[in-house]
């Protein structure tokens, strides 16, 4: 894990590039191209997104040495996440909101040049539109979308993926430009290839494609002119397609054994649930964190109750499930909670060109919290992960930068027996007092309490 | 049946006109796609054709002039440009 925030800067956008480096986040914009940005900037339309959230705030920093490059800067979202960490409902919420934009784009006369899920970042479970340079001049005169391909290719096939296929939007970390129509096709049974959306999606897509390769190898030079009216009309009757197919792609919500855990966990009565809660509150009201990681979140109970506590929470969990759920009620409830598919475990590379395009997990959340909440996790890191003691406590030091609230899971503990699974003598020594022995090479114990059920609550306070 | 006759004639030229002429090279940033491309552009010249064809329709009925209000083009009862559908 890196000391401190790490750097980036991306370099694709022929009109200009990102630096995000430490808490500042400068954005060049070349020679000319900063017209056009300052215009869409100084837009009421621009002012209107950023006042309902949506749009990234912006501000002139003035122009870079002599090259006459326009210097912008943005605020740091506080916890930048990629598509391959969000949820299926953070997939659909970023979509809807460039599919948004577009339309009202288009009615300015502007357009945006692409339409990846990567220029959107999330405020607590609420979508903003990050890169303020896609937005361009549109050829009045042409009805399409020159990113409809992209849009296609990074969001909705991804989602079809998922949906029909049970292919996991996570794989999207080694998908940079989506999937081609032809990367599903095989895998879909007849009658799903004439169904829509896929038959729009994937199945004419693909046939055009063979077809035009078999004749002149690519389809490039392609374009259409029309009156300017009828081309407004036209481009909005195809967004309008997009968003009805993307309507589509909202399958059911799935269960899985995680997603209904905190109403079925037997090994909880609803004392102990009570007692846990009011420590976890007690503790938080005491403490008064800005910002918590909740590792181990599931549905959210402990992530939604400190951000009613005035937090700001990113929430960790593997379960998909599980995480849909919370992200789901942060979003419907507007709550400060950022619920990510995410494991402390196993926690996402970095990724890109050169491994720097995108930050590791850890390396976004070295030191970002004043709490981490660590409820019902370590017996899973320490069975079934197989991570050591030390090295747990080693993780809760190097995310944060005063608290923890821990649970310390018993030997005797039914889902402790149950990781076991017969290799008691590997582990039948895992004991509170070990626990208690490593965590405080790095903590103070602040508070403790024993529940009921045997687990034990710990609140925590680094040396 | 003079109507239906030169309905269905307009029709036919609007659509070959699109169909034929109006073409030009696309610059995209991104990738603009192979068939996803071919699709759009397909659907765009159908939905456009009809567009206009349902414009005229309505001047041949008298039911309204060549200006289309921002109503009427959300209104247009013509493909939705997603799937070419003859």
């Amino acid at each position: 894990m890196a000391g401190a925030l790490a750097t980036i800067e991306t370099f694709r956008d022929p009109a200009g590039s990102l630096r995000v480096e430490g808490d500042r986040v400068r954005r060049r914009v070349k020679p000319e191209y900063a017209r056009a940005a300052l215009d869409f900037l100084e837009s009421d339309l621009a002012r209107e997104w950023v006042l309902q959230g949506k749009l990234i705030p912006t501000k002139t920093a003035g122009v870079v040495d002599r090259s006459d490059e326009l210097l912008l800067e943005h605020p740091r979202v506080f916890f930048p996440t990629y598509p391959w960490e969000w949820t299926p409902g953070a997939w659909f919420a970023a979509a809807e909101l460039t599919l948004d934009m577009c339309e009202r784009l288009a009615g300015q006369g502007l357009t945006l040049k692409d339409a990846t899920p990567l220029n959107v970042l999330f405020d607590g479970a609420r979508p903003v539109f990050v890169d303020v340079l896609s937005v361009e001049k549109r050829d009045a005169q042409s009805p399409l979308w020159m990113a409809y391909a992209q849009f296609v290719r990074t969001f909705l096939l991804p989602l079809a993926a998922y949906r029909y296929l049970g292919w996991p939007l996570a794989a999207s970390l080694h998908r940079r430009d989506g999937y081609e129509p032809g990367d599903l096709y095989p895998y879909l049974s007849a009658m799903q290839r004439w169904r829509q959306p896929l038959r729009s999606l994937v199945t004419l897509p693909y046939l055009l494609e063979k077809r035009q390769s078999r004749r002149n190898g690519a389809a490039a030079g392609h374009g259409l002119t029309q009156a300017p009216e009828v081309a407004t009309a036209v481009l909005r009757r195809n967004l309008r397609g997009l968003r009805q197919m993307l309507k589509k792609l909202k399958g059911d919500e799935r269960e899985s054994r995680w997603s209904d855990y905190p109403e079925s966990a037997a090994h909880y009565g609803e004392e102990d649930h009570r007692q846990k809660q009011l420590f976890v509150r007690r503790a938080l009201v005491e403490i008064s964190p800005k910002h918590v990681l909740d590792l181990g979140a599931n549905t959210g109970i402990y992530s939604r109750l400190a951000a009613s506590l005035g937090a700001s929470v990113v929430a960790w969990d593997t379960d998909l499930a599980a995480t849909e759920r919370n992200w789901q009620q942060a979003f419907e409830e507007r709550r400060q909670v950022q619920a990510l598919i995410a494991d402390a475990a196993r926690p996402t590379p970095a990724a890109g060109w050169r491994n720097a395009e995108s930050l590791g997990l850890l390396d976004r959340a070295y030191q970002r919290f004043d709490c981490v909440m660590m409820l019902g996790l370590v017996h899973h890191l320490l069975l079934a992960d197989q991570i050591p003691l030390e090295e747990v406590a080693g993780l809760l030091r190097d995310l944060t930068t005063r608290w923890v609230i821990v649970e310390w899971v018993p030997a005797s503990d039914p889902r402790f027996t149950e990781l076991v699974r017969g290799r008691e003598e590997i582990y039948g020594h895992l004991n509170e007092a070990g626990f208690v022995t490593a965590i405080e090479h790095y903590f103070l114990v602040a508070q403790k309490e024993r529940l009921k059920n045997g687990r034990t609550l710990y609140l925590l306070e680094l040396r | 049946m003079f109507k239906r006759s030169s309905l269905c004639f307009l029709g036919l030229v609007q659509i070959v006109i699109f169909l034929a002429a109006a073409v030009k090279p696309a610059h995209a940033y991104v990738d603009p796609g192979s068939g996803l491309l071919v699709f759009q552009v397909g659907g765009s010249m159908l939905a456009g054709a009809l567009f206009v064809l349902r414009a005229k329709i309505r001047k041949l009925f008298g039911r309204g002039g060549t200006e289309k209000s921002e109503a009427e083009i959300q209104n247009c009862g013509c493909n939705t440009g997603t799937e070419p559908r003859a």
